[in-house]
């Protein structure tokens, strides 16, 4: 096959040369080669607020392995997918013990000027929401923007409900370890990366 | 979980069940309605012009159906421009040139008519030791990116993986034994990575007339794809080229397209849990299949016969056996094929690299699918990149949005 082809080649005639400039020597750097949960990268911070008022820091999560990800209630695709997965998901934490002690769930609005205090409370309720483990963050509309942009454009500007349906998975050291989407997420699976997390994360 | 919420979920479950986009990430958001742009990654001909994003107007209702919009100049020529993809989001496409060893990251969200560079990755080579940026393979704000060689050209080539922003998380390098590297595709649901091997920098260089055709790959590499763990090598033709698995849920095999054995390979997972690889098809001598697509009904695979200047449709409904079912004249040095979601067109372009290109006639053609599986070409879509304002441009990879 090979002199076939060279041979209608030739016959074509040599096609134009584009030799680059040849490639410069790498410079090593040593890289993690194999295994699952790699640092992706570090967690942007935030205050927002709970529920019940008070106001949450993402340091407040230090030690412990959280599932971060943002919905609004009036979300027609989704984020109603993504709840009832993790919903599943706090049924397994909590019958292995980890709800609120070494691990959490995070929901974060997207919507914070129609998504009220008591409307997400309602929407948490629907979910069966358990709040020591399950919490429903609110931010400003700022610091829901700037919070959106920090973890890499989740919404676009401009059209702020247009969303991702990535799910986090941050360490207890506020380092993002894994990525899931809402298509391919399966709660099991995610119980067992949460699960390998809280075995090398040190409660504080 | 109350009524109301699942009552909510069964309509969500019911409005996504559209056909899957094929050839593509499964990671990447689906394309909500019928194409209205194609994108296309264009060398230019001449060093004196600007390699390009092609932007093609492929809305059926738009009176400029069929031209060319816009060309997105990146600045020089030489760049060699190769393939590209979306971000998983289908608000970005990353689009790599194979002789400067860069990335180019354009924004396709804003306007998606105008897409805007917003990030060039440069140094490659040094941030990650490995040169020719191959496969754009979506995961969840990621992007795995394969290389076809060392930095310096040589062996190994491997794959890297990069945040959506383009920063770099993490690199892997082909096992000494299987070092050719070229494409790589997932299948997320048996957690199985499928990576194969072409020819490196220091050989794709050259006109083809001076190639090593003894310096290529002959490997399918199966992974562990959740730890990244090579588990089996196999064997096939010389330079198996793309990698396509099973559209279908749970089914553990897929195909790949043998450039120097004319031929369709078949790989999957025995009973015993093993995977092996045996050809499918024999393409004709001379073929040269440069690309591989699939319908999204699993049943058909269509291969562009580079040398022979057609476009193949082979039924797959015995996988390891594939049976000739049609075949499509589109002009000259078929390379690339774009199937859209619904399965019913496809479109195909004619540039393989500068360096094998041996016809300097450059179009972007249309194929259209009958419901009996056979292909038409459209009379009526010709787009002429030897006349494309900023061209002429040599036509490569494609997109739609």
């Amino acid at each position: 096959m090979g002199a076939l082809l060279l041979a209608v080649l030739l016959a074509a005639g040599p096609a134009a040369a584009h030799d680059g400039a040849p490639p410069v020597a790498a410079e090593r750097r040593v890289y993690p080669v194999e295994g699952r949960l790699p640092v992706i990268r570090t967690a942007p911070e935030y205050t927002l607020a709970a529920l019940d008022g008070r106001t949450v820091r993402s340091a407040d999560f230090a030690g412990k392995v959280r599932l971060e990800t943002f919905i609004y209630t009036r979300c027609p695709d989704s984020c109603p997918l993504v709840s009832a997965k993790l919903a599943r998901l706090q049924g397994l934490l909590g019958a292995r013990g980890l709800l609120g002690r070494r691990a959490l769930l995070a929901s974060i609005t997207l919507d914070p000027e129609h998504d009220t205090g008591a409307v997400l409370a309602r929407h948490a309720a629907t979910y069966g929401a358990d709040p020591h483990g399950w919490l429903y963050l609110r931010g400003t509309p700022a610091e829901t923007r700037r919070l959106l942009d920090a973890y890499g454009g989740v919404a676009r500007p401009g059209r702020m409900l247009a969303h991702s349906d990535w799910i986090f998975l941050v360490d207890g050291e506020n380092r993002v370890r894994e990525i899931y989407s809402e298509r391919l997420f399966n709660p099991e699976r995610a119980l067992a990366d949460i699960a390998s997390l809280t075995a090398t994360a040190r409660p504080r | 979980m109350k009524k109301t919420a699942v009552l909510t979920l069964t309509l969500c479950l019911l409005a996504g069940s559209a056909l899957a986009e094929v050839c593509m990430s499964p990671y990447v958001k689906r394309l909500g309605g019928r194409e209205k742009f194609l994108y296309v990654w264009s060398v230019a001909v001449d060093p004196s012009s600007e390699d390009a994003l092609a932007v093609i107007d492929v809305s059926l209702a738009s009176p400029t159906y069929g031209t060319v919009l816009t060309s997105v100049p990146i600045g020089a020529s030489g760049n060699e421009p190769h393939h590209m993809g979306f971000t998983d989001d289908r608000t970005k496409i990353w689009a790599g040139t194979l002789f400067s060893n860069r990335i180019f990251i354009f924004d396709v969200a804003e306007d998606p008519g105008k897409p805007r560079v917003v990030r060039t990755l440069d140094g490659l080579g040094a941030l990650t030791g490995l040169h020719g940026p191959h496969t754009y393979y979506a995961l969840p704000g990621r992007m795995l990116i394969t290389f076809l060689s060392s930095a310096d050209g040589g062996l190994p080539g491997g794959f890297a993986e990069f945040t959506n922003a383009g920063d770099l998380i993490r690199v892997f390098k082909n096992p000494a034994e299987a070092p050719y590297a070229y494409d790589a595709a997932v299948k997320p649901d048996i957690n199985r990575l499928v990576t194969s091997s072409f020819t490196p920098y220091r050989n794709y260089k050259k006109p083809l007339p001076q190639w090593d055709m003894k310096d290529g790959g002959n490997t399918l590499l199966v992974w562990d794809f959740e730890n990244r763990k090579v588990l089996q090598t196999l064997t096939t033709d010389p330079v198996p080229l793309e990698v396509r698995w099973s559209l279908k849920p749970g089914r553990a095999h897929g195909w790949t397209n043998s450039a120097l054995g004319d031929s369709i390979w078949w790989f999957g997972q025995g009973k015993d849990g093993r995977y092996s690889a045996r050809k499918a098809a024999d393409l004709g001598k001379g073929c040269l299949p440069a690309d591989l697509r699939q319908s999204p009904d699993d049943r058909f695979l269509y291969v562009s016969c580079f040398l022979t200047s057609q476009v193949q449709a082979w039924d797959v409904s015995n996988p390891q056996k594939a049976r000739l079912h049609d075949v499509l004249e589109p002009g000259v040095q078929p390379n690339m094929l774009h199937i859209t979601g619904d399965g019913r067109r496809i479109y195909i372009t004619n540039s393989l690299l500068s360096t094998m290109d041996y016809s300097p006639n450059f179009w972007v053609r249309l194929a259209h699918v009958g419901p009996d599986g056979r292909l038409t070409l459209d009379p009526f879509f010709n787009v002429d990149f030897t006349k494309v304002p900023g061209g002429p441009y040599r036509a490569h990879d494609m997109l739609l949005n």
